[in-house]
């Protein structure tokens, strides 16, 4: 029985393979790991499922879920269908907190509207990576950084500055800091002091209850409440350095400002009020120890990354002249202040004779970023070219 | 009870990969569950002798170890393992902060000892 299962299994991933095994990138470390998959299909067709044990055949079946998942986001992820701008200005955030070149942040595009989300799957179960060494020969040089967002916005730079938040996610079990402030801020609680009692309960009310502090200190889980909670502000913050708040404007509206948590996020209200606190250089003792403890981690102070730039390009149909990779992160601010600004200054700047519609200022604007991110990425190719 | 561990994860892991898909789930899951089951395979063939898995696997117990003992805090366990580390040092403490601090100490008792840890741990329900 179960051998035919797992020949089921990998009669679609034939089957899956029969297509995306033509898929071709723009990026030779995707096409480096795509052969890799390669190897992988090829040394499962040789086996004989029937005389495996039932741990060998659980080793194929992760292997065999591993090889899909990569295909899954590497599907989305070709040449002509991955929002190739966007995904630049990740990784030079994600470089910044992972500078070794070891993983590539590909995207599957979902079908509906607002599916941002992080998967961790392909980045956080080390364990596949050992059996695919043992069984195949084949050890990964890179890892697939998994991030999911809607197609019809793929290109929206206005609504994806929420995939900062999702990388923030990427970052935060990398680190594994949530379980670290998981336990802090229980410990925090059993210590009673006030002040920071009072913090606590600002942002996460139930822990009052003694009996959810019970439950929590009894198992962690990394889908309980108070740990989801946590990350989500820490990818709140995460996000924040890079865009400011210029999430909340989207988050805001998407969630219409929710004002009670869920099981798996904080309010709205709550996130923001963490984020402006944040930015205006206030915040309590849950702030502090997110600080202290990313920072004890990862050896990475919590601040702004980004770097504003004052000009008026946008408004007369310019895109801006970028001249390093922290102003990449500045042109998402940039592009929310003249969507939230008066367009009549675009009228006016660019003497464009008939009035702006809102649909004609959501492709300005979103033209404009990608040209901008375009332009710096052709300039930096061709001065690497150069040397 | 190895083998019909093995069959129920997986037949459940099984569903899983049809159900993670969707926007509904038959039944629940989590990471920690599947990382765990994963650690269980590596702990199998290691009983079963394959020497190719067994420095993983002692890796994995010295640094639980490590962490039981005091040795090693949240702060300085390897990050990836983090979490299994501290589901193995919860599930018997005294057991881990006891064992042998050379790796190499250990063998297929110690092995099996810890697989009977995770067994009841998986608490995926249909």
């Amino acid at each position: 029985m179960q051998p035919k299962l797992l020949e089921l299994h990998f009669s679609q991933l034939q089957t899956e393979w029969v297509t995306s095994k033509y898929n071709n990138y723009s990026d030779d470390r995707k096409n480096i790991y795509h052969e890799k998959l390669a190897t992988i299909i090829e040394g499962l067709g040789k086996e004989d499922f029937a005389s495996l044990d039932d741990s060998q055949i659980q080793e194929r079946y992760w292997v065999i879920f591993f090889v899909f998942k990569s295909l899954e986001f590497l599907n989305h992820s070709t040449r002509s269908t991955i929002p190739f701008e966007m995904v630049y200005v990740l990784e030079v955030a994600l470089k910044e907190w992972s500078p070794g070149d070891d993983y590539i942040i590909v995207t599957s595009l979902t079908n509906g509207m607002n599916e941002f989300s992080f998967d961790g799957s392909l980045s956080f179960y080390p364990f596949i990576y050992t059996y695919i060494e043992n069984l195949y020969s084949v050890s990964f040089d890179y890892k697939l950084v998994q991030i999911n967002l809607p197609e019809s916005t793929s290109r929206d730079y206005l609504a994806n500055v929420v995939l900062y938040h999702e990388l923030g996610h990427f970052i935060e079990k990398k680190f594994a800091i949530t379980r670290v402030i998981y336990a802090e801020l229980l410990a925090a609680i059993r210590r009673a002091d006030p002040a920071e009692l009072n913090n606590i309960y600002r942002y996460f009310p139930y822990l009052r209850l003694p009996a959810k502090v019970d439950e929590f200190e009894k198992r962690y889980e990394e889908y309980n409440q108070l740990s989801m909670h946590i990350s989500e502000y820490f990818c709140d913050l995460f996000a924040s350095q890079y865009i400011k708040d210029c999430s909340n404007f989207y988050l805001e509206y998407v969630t219409l400002n929710q004002a009670v948590e869920s099981t798996t996020h904080p309010s709205t209200i709550n996130r923001i009020i963490f984020i402006n606190e944040y930015l205006d250089n206030k915040g309590g003792f849950v702030l502090s120890e997110y600080k202290r403890i990313v920072e004890r981690i990862t050896g990475i102070e919590i601040g702004y990354k980004g770097k504003d730039f004052s000009t008026a390009n946008f408004e007369s149909l310019i895109p801006v002249e970028v001249k390093e990779l922290s102003e990449l992160h500045g042109l998402f601010h940039y592009g929310w202040k003249v969507w939230l600004g008066e367009w009549e200054n675009i009228r006016q700047k660019a003497e464009i004779q008939f009035t702006l519609s809102n649909a004609d200022v959501y492709a300005i604007i979103n033209n404009l970023i990608e040209k901008s991110i375009g332009n710096f990425i052709v300039k930096n190719e061709w001065e690497l070219i150069k040397v | 009870m190895n083998n019909r561990y093995f069959r129920t994860s997986f037949i459940l892991a099984y569903l899983l990969f049809f159900m993670l898909n969707r926007h509904y789930m038959l039944y629940s899951y989590n990471p920690e569950n599947e990382k765990l089951t994963q650690f269980a395979v590596l702990l199998d063939r290691a009983v079963k002798g394959e020497a190719s898995y067994v420095s993983v696997v002692n890796d994995v117990i010295h640094q639980t170890h490590q962490f039981a003992a005091g040795e090693k805090t949240l702060y300085d366990i390897n990050r990836d393992l983090t979490n299994i580390i501290l589901l193995l040092s919860e599930a018997d403490k005294d057991y881990f902060e006891h064992l042998a601090d050379n790796p190499e100490k250990y063998d297929q008792q110690t092995y099996q000892r810890v697989l009977s840890l995770i067994t009841p741990n998986q608490t995926t329900t249909v």
